[in-house]
């Protein structure tokens, strides 16, 4: 019936055309489809375990792709470390003795003080003051006569 | 093989401890239909034979999530229509080639194919669906050759039916005209 319906519908439409539609001029080769379900198993069966040899998602020019942009990223980060200004915070042996000379100072040299508090914000407390490396040990070395010389204990019996 | 129907074999399928010889049912009950439907869209054999293995292997992979909301034939007409799409896109993709010369390229095929064995009237009425564009050619072949209902031909095509009885009829008539004039 849905046959007739459409042979119907051509026979309305183009009748020379219908009496073309029986011949299948196409062939396949002998055997073909007796063939066909066995090499569709084969390609079922090498695909999954071509899929499973590539890691899945991980095939292998991905992780190449991976693997060097993990290495270019751990470069890119190891000079940008390089590069940046050494920063330390001081160990409690070093604060102390900052303190001390910070308490020295504001007695003495209320300038110098005021430029070491100028670089680190005046509401910063002493314990998260924050100094360059090389400021600390240029301050140490600079200041290590005077240390020597008037020791804040001095400073004390000074006062 | 026939006797199985769509509802058994994906039964068997899901419920046995067997799936392969499930699918191997499936794959025979529906070899010929997506063959064909290739073929016609292709015209070679060595390409349909590579494109309708692909489209058994992409079932396999999803039938397992394939909840029969569409018919299994209807599914995998969807799946071997698009897979023929996508091959016959990557060939001009891949030598920058327009339309025309595909359709110049699938008719030099039918000259010197040897699993080509159609009369002179035959290649003529090839040629002539060769000539059609792309998704006028799908939907002749569906109707004409394949003989399915428009409702079919819908849920495959994503299409209304209307426009597809609009494209069959508009094809049929440059068919007839190319056959007549050629």
């Amino acid at each position: 019936m849905h046959n007739d319906d459409i042979n119907k519908e051509l026979r309305d439409l183009a009748p020379g055309l219908e009496k073309l539609k029986g011949d299948n001029p196409f062939q396949v080769p002998a055997g073909y489809f007796e063939t066909l379900p066995e090499s569709i198993n084969n390609r079922i069966h090498s695909t999954s375990s071509s899929k499973k040899g590539a890691f899945g998602f991980f095939t292998l020019p991905r992780l190449a792709i991976i693997t060097t942009a993990v290495l270019l990223l751990a470069f890119a980060g190891y000079f940008f470390y390089l590069q940046m200004p050494a920063e330390t915070y001081l160990t409690e042996a070093e604060q102390e003795l900052y303190d001390d000379h910070l308490a020295w100072y504001s007695n003495y040299q209320t300038d110098a003080y005021y430029d070491i508090l100028m670089d680190n914000g005046f509401d910063t407390e002493f314990s998260e003051l924050v100094f360059e490396e090389d400021d600390v040990l240029e301050y140490l070395l600079s200041y290590t006569g005077y240390y020597l010389d008037f020791p804040p204990d001095a400073a004390d019996d000074i006062w | 093989m026939e006797h199985y129907s769509d509802e058994q074999l994906l039964d068997l399928f899901h419920n046995s401890d067997n799936p392969n010889y499930a699918f191997n049912l499936l794959i025979k009950k529906y070899q010929e239909k997506v063959y064909w439907h290739v073929r016609r869209l292709v015209i070679d054999h060595e390409d349909t034979n590579d494109i309708v293995q692909d489209v058994f292997v992409k079932a396999w992979k999803n039938l397992d999530r394939f909840r029969a909301e569409s018919g299994l034939f209807t599914w995998l007409y969807r799946i071997a229509t698009n897979e023929a799409l996508t091959f016959l896109n990557s060939k001009k993709r891949r030598f920058f080639i327009p339309w025309h010369d595909v359709e110049n390229t699938l008719t030099q095929k039918l000259e010197t194919d040897a699993h080509f064995s159609g009369n002179e009237i035959q290649k003529k009425l090839q040629k002539a669906i060769l000539s059609l564009p792309e998704k006028q050619r799908i939907v002749f072949n569906m109707r004409y050759y394949d003989e399915l209902k428009y409702e079919e031909m819908s849920q495959i095509l994503d299409t209304s039916e209307g426009a597809l009885k609009a494209s069959y009829h508009h094809a049929v008539k440059k068919v007839e005209d190319y056959v007549k004039n050629h």
